[in-house]
């Protein structure tokens, strides 16, 4: 069977788990890009996405069969790849708790933010603060499930994503 | 009774007073959207990037490079290992016919003296006419009936069969089937002329 990228989602699965490399090579070019770009933002390091983007998508090919589409494939992989980045940056304390937040931790952003810019304050803020903001905001993760991937309390990863915001206001400053 | 008082709890239910949201409840989401609608719209243009090419060889490399794996069943192995001892055999046999020395096949050619050559026989052919004489003049004499004379008509057809031979012999050479023909017709003279000359002898 030729293996093209308007495939579905199932016969590429069905490839894979025959251990078709065209398969596998055609679910690779699918996803790679948008998996490649969530292991950059997480680990911050051209070298480390890399890393992450081959180790993760041999575990994929490897676990395959473990798939109990309980999610979509796309979700599955890149919780893979979020795990696999997660695991090649340092770890990162979060002592920040929901205690130390003030009464309102509404961030205002009251003018236009330009992506380029945005991307290059996110990628400028400690690892523990870009991590949570970049799982929860860009990629949609919930607290709950970011708590567990990072084995914290969800309000630690509430007020990470606080400080993060607020890091991110201070650096992007006010319009011109 | 209790049918009753459940009644009136649902009728009291239903006429709950309804009260109004305040006002600046939307102003306070519209603000909050306003806010993060800024950053939420940035976020979704954050660039993509693209992975590096070499990342698939690298990732084929640790799948293993010899694509599809593909496990043979046991008759698949069977077969396997019978094709191996075939050509492994051929193989074997194709290299010791190399090697081995070179044979030689060494022949002549004899000439075999015909076995009852027909100058054998006619040496012989005086003896047998004498005892056809002999038998001639036992029939003439001393036979009882004509069956003890039958052995005279069998000679003589054996003896122009023999004539006939003799002359295909001379016209077309001698064959090997003729001579078999010739000899077979010896011995049954031969047969013949023994039962003429045990006939003479216990008359």
């Amino acid at each position: 069977m030729p293996y093209t990228i308007s495939m579905t989602e199932a016969d590429l699965i069905k490839g894979c788990l025959e251990q078709n490399r065209l398969a596998q090579k055609t679910l690779y070019e699918r996803y790679k890009n948008a998996m490649y770009t969530v292991a950059y933002r997480v680990t911050g390091d051209y070298d480390l996405a890399e890393d992450v983007l081959q180790d993760a998508f041999i575990k994929v090919f490897r676990h395959l069969s473990g798939f109990r589409q309980e999610s979509t494939l796309g979700a599955w992989i890149k919780t893979i790849v979020v795990r696999t980045a997660l695991s090649k940056i340092k770890k990162e304390q979060y002592t920040a708790s929901l205690d130390q937040l003030p009464p309102d931790t509404s961030i205002s952003w009251s003018h236009r933010l330009d992506a380029e810019y945005l991307e290059k304050a996110i990628l400028a803020l400690p690892t523990g603060y870009r991590t949570v903001f970049v799982l929860i905001e860009v990629e949609g993760y919930g607290h709950q499930e970011v708590a567990d991937l990072l084995g914290i309390t969800v309000g630690t990863s509430k007020s990470q994503l606080f400080y993060a915001k607020k890091r991110l206001r201070e650096t992007l400053g006010k319009p011109e | 009774m209790e049918s009753m008082h459940e009644k009136n709890l649902k009728d009291a239910l239903r006429h709950l007073p309804e009260h109004r949201a305040p006002e600046f409840i939307w102003d306070r989401i519209e603000q909050h959207l306003e806010q993060e609608g800024y950053l939420h719209q940035a976020i979704a243009e954050l660039p993509t990037y693209t992975a590096p090419d070499a990342i698939w060889g690298r990732i084929e490399v640790q799948l293993g490079g010899g694509g599809k794996i593909r496990r043979l069943s046991s008759w698949g192995w069977s077969v396997a290992a019978g094709v191996a001892i075939v050509v492994t055999a051929a193989l074997g046999l194709y290299q010791w016919n190399q090697t081995r020395g070179r044979v030689s096949y060494a022949y002549s050619e004899e000439k075999v003296a015909p076995i009852n050559s027909p100058r054998d026989w006619d040496d012989a052919e005086a003896d047998v006419q004498e005892v056809q004489t002999l038998f001639a003049n036992f029939c003439k004499y001393q036979a009882q009936n004509e069956e003890d004379c039958a052995l005279e008509n069998e000679l003589k057809e054996l003896n122009a069969a023999k004539a006939e031979l003799k002359d295909v012999m001379a016209r077309y050479g001698e064959d090997p089937d003729l001579i078999r023909e010739l000899s077979q017709l010896e011995q049954d003279r031969s047969r013949v002329v023994k039962a003429m000359v045990e006939k003479i002898q216990t008359s």
